[in-house]
């Protein structure tokens, strides 16, 4: 009898053959039974020899696929979680190159905890003569990779990218799988789910995968334009995450933006079609600058096209900028005052504060120094509730002045170690004044 | 007359500065619990600088920075775990200077032992002594490399290197006990690939030392900074530090490839092999830090004509440098970055200066600077050259 799987590896694909054979020799070398992996890829509208590899590919695992028309991804990734044989499911895209520890760290991340959502890290890999648009995405996810990996980070909702990401069967089936009404960010409006539920998001920096991205500058500007239509759906869906979102922010530009992002803001919502034939011109221009390596002239009109196509794709859900403004103002009054807030006393000494946290998980917390106001940790719509790790890196970079205030004005004598000597208390008082 | 170099913790502040009666300026360096916070020019009236004027300048000074640093310290016992430090070799590059040498090698020794490995590279020397020098050490490995040119000792080191990162100081600079592990820290991001530090003057016992520290500082401010190009021209590597304290992460070398060596001392662009590096770092999209929490000790050269030979020389790096990115790289951000460096920062400088006459100190500096600037295309040209005929007498 043949024992069952204890992983099964989703692989949504749409017409990346080449890519997809290296995926699936890739995983044939992992540091795992190969015996209890369980591979599922779902061919999404392939029109590629992607259906000729599969059925000659000759796996050292169980390979299983299946094949629907242009559905979307997260109807894909359902079909194969409801296909999944295996307790742990790991989602993985077409295009992330696993490394061969990485279903193993999967594997052992989730022994170790439960409730748990695992991201492994899959930073774009470096190919000689990287353009500049690839280079900046590289930065892009690097960072965000290394952020989410800091002790320190608070995970939200943002954090659950599914390119190289686990979690339990049941868990994802008691969450109702990705919602096929999303064709992008459906990661997050699952995470949002998540995150109410009680889930745990944790970056395993041990499952290192590499991402071979595929980016060009009109695929850019196609994705900014979804990610306007998705940020629309899930501001109606979610009206909390308002404030969050960049479509709140439809009359703040940024220095050195200015006149042209106000442009063609405008003509997004009031001449597209002028809009639209303003940002093929920019396309050729933005293309130019590539040629000739003037970077910060590319990076500001990318940039600002990428901020068109996505006010173009916002207005296209909310029809004008009535729509928007309507949209914004539905938002649910102060999320501040809607939650309970938890009072964190640091005169208590910093370690009994910290274990206050860990006891109590507060979604904010308001932070005092004996009878001085410190200042909030404000609660964030689909973030964690707050652990210790927290703390240090909140107050360092948000309340340090605060804080040093409060320090100052309090006696040597009096206030918990380590105090300011009197001299340097002398002169901050002086300098904050 | 000269300015004396002062160290200063603001935790620990003398009561005054006495005995400075053969100096009428200070160079303060400020720092808090140990790390570097600030620095202020401060004036010495009869051979001192009372109590109440020193406190007052050095917090007016340091501003903001050292009570972030203090924030930083009282919030440490909460701070998440920091992630072990990458492997490490410490190289130093040295030519016919084994008297300075000797400082140097002592100050290496004082680091704290986490494994890391030392070499000495000694480039082309015309006698043994720097061998003698370094027989002295225990656990130092000596390396010759006869190639003339600092980048090709440099490059040398770094095929040699065990480390994952190799760290770089020069021969007339002194370390800090922590900084080494102070530049390792920052390579946590994968993206860094280079980290640089703050190089203080050990003495300003003369005018050209003063003159140096004054018009191209080694140290480049208090503030940790990270430079990529989302945030900084690559062609501008200037402010992400000098090559006194540098650090690059060993992948360096098949990621962006070695130093180039037709620059650096030793070959006709006489400068620039460091920030070379630094300008193809950035611009394949990695990352360079400037960290001041890694602090060394840099002695200036004490002669006029030293001083003046390294401007002409720093210019005719940098001329070096552009030519090659216009004709090598074709990168034609270089013209608009040459035409605001003369017409927007050079000339009007120059043109103040010589209000000062037109043999003033500054003037003099200003103009070498230039003339070696204009030297910079033909120089690089001969570079090259001499790299060709080097690379035909090997094969």
């Amino acid at each position: 009898m043949i024992p069952p799987p204890t992983i099964s590896v989703i692989i949504p694909t749409h017409n990346r053959s080449g890519s997809l054979r290296r995926l699936l020799d890739m995983l044939g070398v992992q540091r795992y039974p190969l015996a209890q992996i369980e591979v599922l890829v779902i061919a999404d509208g392939c029109t590629d020899d992607t259906h000729e590899l599969l059925r000659t590919y000759r796996a050292p695992y169980v390979l299983r696929s299946f094949v629907q028309s242009s559905q979307g991804v997260a109807v894909a990734r359902n079909r194969g979680a409801a296909e999944a044989q295996a307790p742990l499911l790991l989602f993985i895209d077409d295009d992330v190159m696993p490394g061969p520890a990485t279903l193993a760290t999967h594997v052992a991340a989730h022994q170790a905890l439960s409730g748990l959502i695992a991201i492994g890290p899959y930073p774009v890999a470096v190919h000689p003569g990287h353009n500049l648009l690839l280079q900046e995405l590289r930065i892009w996810w690097s960072d965000f990779f290394q952020k989410m990996c800091q002790p320190g980070h608070r995970y939200t909702y943002r954090d659950l990218v599914t390119g190289n990401c686990s979690i339990r069967k049941a868990d994802f089936l008691r969450l109702g799988g990705f919602d096929p009404a999303f064709w992008r960010h459906q990661d997050w409006e699952l995470g949002l789910r998540a995150m109410k539920a009680g889930l745990t998001i944790r970056c395993i920096p041990e499952a290192l995968a590499a991402h071979h991205v595929q980016m060009d500058l009109a695929a850019l500007c196609r994705h900014g334009r979804t990610e306007g239509r998705m940020d629309v759906f899930l501001a109606t869906r979610y009206p909390a995450l308002i404030p969050h979102l960049p479509l709140t922010f439809y009359a703040t530009i940024y220095p050195p933006a200015g006149k042209l992002r106000r442009s063609l803001r405008i003509l997004a919502f009031r001449r597209p079609e002028l809009g639209d034939r303003v940002a093929r011109r920019m396309e050729f221009a933005v293309r130019r600058a590539a040629a000739l390596k003037l970077r910060a002239t590319w990076r500001r009109w990318t940039y600002d096209l990428r901020d068109y196509w996505y006010w173009r794709g916002v207005a296209e859900e909310t029809g004008s900028l009535q729509g928007l403004a309507a949209l914004v103002a539905s938002r649910p009054a102060d999320p501040v005052s809607a939650e309970p807030l938890l009072t964190v006393d640091l005169r208590q000494g910093l370690q009994a504060a910290a274990a206050l946290i860990d006891r109590e998980r507060p979604a904010g917390a308001t932070i005092i120094y004996g009878a001085r106001q410190i200042g909030l940790i404000p609660p964030q719509p689909g973030a964690e509730p707050l652990r210790s790790v927290h703390l240090g890196p909140y107050i360092a970079q948000h309340l340090s002045y605060e804080l040093l205030t409060a320090l100052a004005n309090t006696h040597a004598a009096d206030a918990n170690p380590p105090a300011l000597p009197d001299v340097a208390a002398a002169a901050l008082r002086g300098t904050l004044r | 007359m000269p300015t004396v170099v002062c160290d200063i913790d603001l935790l620990t502040l003398p009561p005054e500065l006495r005995d400075l009666t053969a100096y009428d300026g200070a160079l303060v360096l400020i720092r808090l619990g140990g790390r570097p916070v600030g620095q202020a020019w401060l004036p010495v009236t009869d051979g001192r600088i009372d109590g109440t004027t020193l406190r007052e300048e050095l917090f007016r000074a340091a501003g903001w920075p050292p009570w972030q640093a203090w924030t930083e310290a009282y919030l440490a016992p909460i701070h998440p775990p920091e992630p072990p430090l990458p492997s490490a070799t410490i190289v130093v590059c040295t030519r016919n200077r084994a008297a300075d040498l000797v400082d140097c090698l002592t100050s290496l020794q004082q680091l704290p032992n986490d494994g890391q490995e030392l070499i000495i590279v000694d480039n082309a020397p015309s006698d043994d002594s720097t061998y003698r020098v370094v027989q002295q050490f225990p656990a130092v490995r000596y390396v010759r490399e006869d190639r003339l040119g600092l980048a090709a000792a440099r490059n040398r080191a770094l095929h040699e290197a065990q480390g994952e990162v190799v760290a770089f100081t020069d021969d007339d600079a002194t370390v800090e006990p922590g900084w080494l592990r102070a530049l390792l820290r920052n390579f946590s991001d994968p993206l860094v690939l280079g980290v640089s530090g703050l190089t203080m003057p050990v003495e300003l016992e003369t005018p050209a030392q003063e003159w140096f520290e004054r018009f191209t500082p080694f140290g480049r401010g208090f503030q940790r900074r990270v430079f990529d190009m989302t945030n900084h021209d690559p062609l501008q590597p200037n402010p992400v530090g000098s090559g006194a304290s540098l650090a690059f992460r060993r992948s360096v070398l098949h990621l962006i490839g070695p130093f180039d060596e037709a620059f650096g001392p030793g070959t006709p662009s006489k400068s620039g092999a460091d920030t070379e590096l630094i300008t193809r770092i950035l611009q394949a999209g990695y990352r360079l830090v400037y960290d001041p929490a890694a602090l060394n000790w840099h002695r200036h050269r004490r002669d006029w004509d030293g001083l003046v030979n390294r401007m002409r020389d720093y210019g005719t790096g940098r001329g070096s440098r552009w030519t090659r990115g216009l004709l090598l790289q074709h990168e034609v951000g270089v013209l608009g970055v040459a035409a605001a460096w003369l017409l927007r920062y050079s000339l009007p400088r120059y043109a103040r200066a010589l209000r000062q006459g037109r043999t003033s100190p500054l003037a003099t500096l200003i103009g070498v600077d230039m003339m070696g600037w204009w030297r910079g295309p033909g120089a690089y040209l001969a570079a090259r050259q001499a790299e060709r005929a080097k690379g035909k007498g090997k094969g």
